[in-house]
Formats: C-alpha cells, sequence, structure tokens
C-alpha cells in the first residue's frame, strides 16, 4: 500500500528531517509512528501528501510512484488519501456539513450524492445534531471528529492521522483513537503519528519508532519506547 | 462535471462575499473610490477639450458688406462662400440685425445711445460671419476671400487671429500632454489601490486556501471563485460609481455652466452619450486588475 525506499529529506541549510528511511506499509494495516517531536514524523506524513518533495529516494502511495508528482497529480493523490490534522484545518467559514461537502465537492461529486453521505459520515462521528455549526462553535474533540468525517468522507483507503489526539483531553483522545479503529477494521489503512504513550501502549499495533530522521525500532506488536 | 463545478464556484463565491460582508464593503469601497478618482480625472479632460475647442469655434471672420448692397446679392455672395471646403457655416447679419444687436450691446450706455439718434440714420454695415471648418484651414478660407470678386464687399482687411490660433493650439496640446501624464499618473495609483485591496483580502484566506489544497483541491478549484468575486466586486464598484457620479456632476453642472459661460459644455450629456463605453471600459479594466491581483494572491498561497 505505501512503500517508502531509502527516503532522505533535507531543510535548507543542512537540517536532516529523514536520513534512508525504508518503510513498507500493507493494506488494511493500522500503524503507530512514534517519536519525540523534531524527529521527522510530521515530515514523513507531508511525503506521503506531496506537501513536500524527498531528495532522495522512491515514495510509492498504492502503486502510484509520487516521488516526482506533477503539479496537476497532487490534488488527485490528496483525493484518495484521507488525511487527519493536529490542529484540525477545519475552513472555518463553511459549516460543518460544508466542511465535510468540500471533500466531495473538490472530486466533482453530485449534489445528491453529497446531500446523503453527508449526514451519514456525519452521523458515524456522532456530529449529526451539529452539521449545520461552524467550527468556532463546537468543542476541539468535536472539531477532530468533523475532520475524521471529512477524511473519511470519499472513502480512501490510506487514512493518515498527524498527532490527532494532540490538542484533545484524554477523553476525547481515546473517543478519537477507538474512530481510526473502526475505520481500521472497515479495511482502510491507518497512519496514525503520535507521541502519546497511553494511545499506542493500548493499541497493540505495529510500532515504528523514529529518531533523529531514522528508524530505530519496528515491532509487529509495539510498545512505546523512548 | 464542468457545468456542476462552474456552478459550484459561483456558489462558492457569492457565499464568501455574504460570510465576508465587511471586507467585501470595504474592497466595494475602494474599488468605488478609485473609480470615482478616474471619472474625476475624466471630467477635467473633457472640461479642458470643451473649452478649447470652443474657443476654437469662436474664431470667425466677419466680411463687412457696402451698406446700400442688395439682399438678393448678398445672399448670392453667402451661398458662394458656402460652397469653399474651409467653410463650416456662414451667418449673414443685415444692417437691422446689425444695429439691434449694436443697442443690446450697450443698452446701459446713455451717451452712445443718444450719439446712435443723433446720427438720425443706421451707420451700420450688413455683414457676413464665416466660420472656418477647422483653425488650420484659416489661410486657405481668406485666400479664398480674397479672390472673390464682388463689387459688394466694403472691406478685405481681415483681422489676423493666426497668433491667438497658435496660443490656442500650444495651451491645448500642452492640455493633453499633462491631461496624459496625469491620466497614466492616476490610472497607475488606482491600479495599485485596487491591487493591493484585493490581494489583502485574499491574504485572509491564506490558510483556508492552503486548507483547500491539502483537502484535494485543484488551484483552479480554488482560484475560480476569488477571479467570480473579483468580477463581482468590480461590477457593484461600476454601480456605486453610477449612482454617485450622475446626482455629482448633477449638482456641479449649473456651477460649471456658469462658469464656463459662453462655452459649450455640459459634462451630464457627455456622459449620457458615451455611457456605455465610459463604465464598460471601467468595468473591464477594474475586472482585469482585480484578475490579475486574484491569481497571484491565490497562487502565492496555494503553492502547499
Amino acid at each position: 500500500m505505501i512503500k517508502l525506499s531509502n527516503i532522505t529529506k533535507i531543510y535548507p541549510p543542512d537540517i536532516t528531517a529523514l536520513h534512508k528511511v525504508n518503510l513498507h506499509i500493507k493494506p488494511g494495516e493500522f500503524i503507530s509512528i512514534v517519536g519525540q517531536s523534531g524527529t521527522g514524523k510530521t515530515t514523513l506524513v507531508k511525503l506521503l501528501i506531496s506537501e513536500e518533495r524527498a531528495d532522495e529516494g522512491k515514495i510509492i502511495v498504492g502503486g502510484w510512484d509520487i516521488t516526482d508528482i506533477g503539479q496537476a497529480e497532487i490534488s488527485v493523490l490528496r483525493r484518495q488519501i484521507g488525511v487527519v490534522f493536529q490542529d484540525f484545518k477545519l475552513l472555518q467559514r463553511k459549516t460543518l456539513f460544508e466542511n465535510v461537502a468540500f471533500a466531495l465537492q473538490v472530486c466533482g461529486e453530485s449534489q445528491r450524492k453529497i446531500k446523503n453521505i453527508v449526514p451519514q459520515v456525519l452521523k458515524i462521528v456522532g456530529l449529526e445534531n451539529k452539521m449545520h455549526r461552524y467550527p468556532l462553535q463546537i468543542s476541539g474533540g468535536e472539531q477532530q471528529r468533523a475532520v475524521i468525517a471529512r477524511a473519511l468522507v470519499h472513502r480512501p483507503k490510506i487514512l493518515l492521522a498527524d498527532e490527532p489526539t494532540g490538542n484533545l483531553d484524554s477523553i476525547n483522545a481515546d473517543e478519537i483513537i477507538e474512530i481510526l479503529q473502526k475505520i481500521n477494521k472497515f479495511g482502510t489503512t491507518v497512519v496514525l503519528v503520535t507521541h502519546n504513550r497511553e494511545v499506542v501502549n493500548k493499541l497493540r499495533k505495529r510500532v515504528i519508532t523514529i529518531e533523529n530522521g531514522l528508524i530505530v525500532s519496528d515491532q509487529a506488536v509495539g510498545k512505546y519506547v523512548l | 462535471m464542468f457545468l456542476l463545478s462552474f456552478f459550484r464556484v459561483i456558489k462558492f463565491s457569492l457565499q464568501d462575499i455574504g460570510r465576508n460582508v465587511w471586507l467585501s464593503i470595504i474592497t466595494v469601497i475602494i474599488i468605488t473610490l478609485a473609480l470615482f478618482s478616474v471619472n474625476l480625472l475624466l471630467a477635467v479632460r473633457v472640461l479642458t477639450s470643451a473649452t478649447v475647442n470652443s474657443i476654437k469655434e469662436k474664431v470667425d471672420i466677419s466680411l463687412y458688406l457696402k451698406p446700400d448692397a442688395s439682399e438678393n446679392l448678398i445672399l448670392a455672395l453667402k451661398s458662394q462662400i458656402e460652397n469653399f471646403d474651409s467653410v463650416k457655416q456662414v451667418d449673414y447679419i443685415s444692417k437691422q440685425a446689425a444695429i439691434e444687436s449694436f443697442r443690446e450691446k450697450h443698452k446701459n450706455d446713455p451717451e452712445i445711445l443718444s450719439a446712435l439718434l443723433e446720427l438720425g440714420k443706421n451707420p451700420l454695415s450688413p455683414s457676413l460671419v464665416i466660420k472656418p471648418k477647422g483653425t488650420n484651414n484659416y489661410d486657405e478660407l481668406v485666400a479664398g476671400l480674397n479672390k472673390i470678386g464682388s463689387d459688394i464687399i466694403e472691406s478685405r482687411n481681415f483681422d489676423d487671429p493666426r497668433d491667438l490660433l497658435a496660443k490656442i493650439n500650444d495651451i491645448s496640446q500642452k492640455a493633453n500632454k499633462a491631461g496624459l501624464f496625469l491620466s497614466l499618473l492616476f490610472i497607475l495609483i488606482t491600479i495599485l489601490v485596487v491591487y493591493n485591496a484585493v490581494r489583502v483580502a485574499i491574504f485572509t484566506h491564506k490558510r483556508e486556501i492552503g486548507i483547500m489544497k491539502l483537502v484535494g483541491a485543484s488551484t483552479w478549484f480554488i482560484r475560480a471563485p476569488y477571479l467570480i468575486s473579483g468580477m463581482i466586486y468590480a461590477l457593484l464598484g461600476v454601480i456605486m460609481i453610477i449612482i454617485i457620479i450622475y446626482p455629482f456632476l448633477s449638482l456641479i453642472q449649473p456651477y460649471l455652466a456658469t462658469f464656463f459661460s459662453g462655452f459649450e459644455v455640459n459634462l451630464l450629456a457627455y456622459y449620457n452619450s458615451n455611457f456605455l463605453l465610459i463604465f464598460g471600459l471601467e468595468f473591464l479594466a477594474a475586472s482585469l486588475v482585480n484578475v490579475l491581483a486574484s491569481l497571484v494572491a491565490v497562487g502565492k498561497y496555494s503553492k502547499v
């Protein structure tokens, strides 16, 4: 599903975020990528959605070599991957319904399909009664659930979650992880980037540990070891 | 698919204008002010041009005829002169019309009027007032008048207005050059002001543009609503300026008429007869600047 071969990313002038990283994620896996701040976890996510480009190596997502992807193809790639961000990245001037619908509108989906699917997805994340509210009118946990709904609505094969619990209290964080697990059970590959020890230890799934841009451990049923 | 996206883009654009109503109002106000200054400049140019043309119009030649010349001969001469290529118009001022005009002109001067009474007869000659087609045809016209072999012409010593014409042409050229320079300067300032207003409006959407890009929106899908908003702002700006400029012109027209008394200066009539050209061009220019600013600004913020 995702294959990184010898990936190196250097930020000017000479900060090596990732150094010769090799990683293979199989379809349907739930994988946690852990490490302290500044070790290259977010860079990895940015490379997977072509927000950044690798200086060396090769990236394949769903059989598609995206290493030197063209500007026009980037939007096509992003429509096939769901992304959950730590800072939510919701459109503040749109309601929750409109935020989720936007992910379908950019794909050119019909209005009828949008009216049908969006309420269903918002119901899955428990926001069916707040779909006409704006992001600033709901809590952080609810905003993150709306982001998950937006990431899921176009049924992506891969869901990238970059520190999705970073801005949430433990109750909301647990709810978000539960939703991610449910999504994984339906067959979506989930890549969770986090430095939340409790979350990782509870999951009992594959854990990749990154330190100073290098993969230092890859455990099939791992724990947060740093 | 294209049609669906097009309607969505228009919907997003209208939604954005409505949900950022204050920013939209401020942008429209800036465009309106910019257009107002452009229209003021246009009005000044129209006034300058109309004044210079009116002065040129006032340059004419009076051909004085013998007092006893018969009406038939005078009209024949008038018709002969009217056939000159360099002649725009010939007016016949009879002896009677000349004395009436003289009396009217000196109605407040009793000494002159009593002197006229003492004379007991009309001392004025009939005349033909000839207007040349253009100030450049003056020499040709004088040469033509000198060639006429009519006995009823009393005097062929025409006043030579060439110095006056040279001065008028000089003023006219300088006014045109200064007007052109000022226009270019004003237009440049206007473009910069509007360009920055649109850029600031889009800057407030910087984060949203980045998010849209991350969600998978194509650059066109992000850019198009801003382009349409820019055109809507331009249209609203032009509508506002139409609403403002007509009462403004109606207000100043009587003062202009008094100030430029004797000249044909009518700004309202000029705006009425060139309505589509003036406001159509202003809309096109404002749209072009808005679209350009939107393209640059959105392009800058969508590089994620």
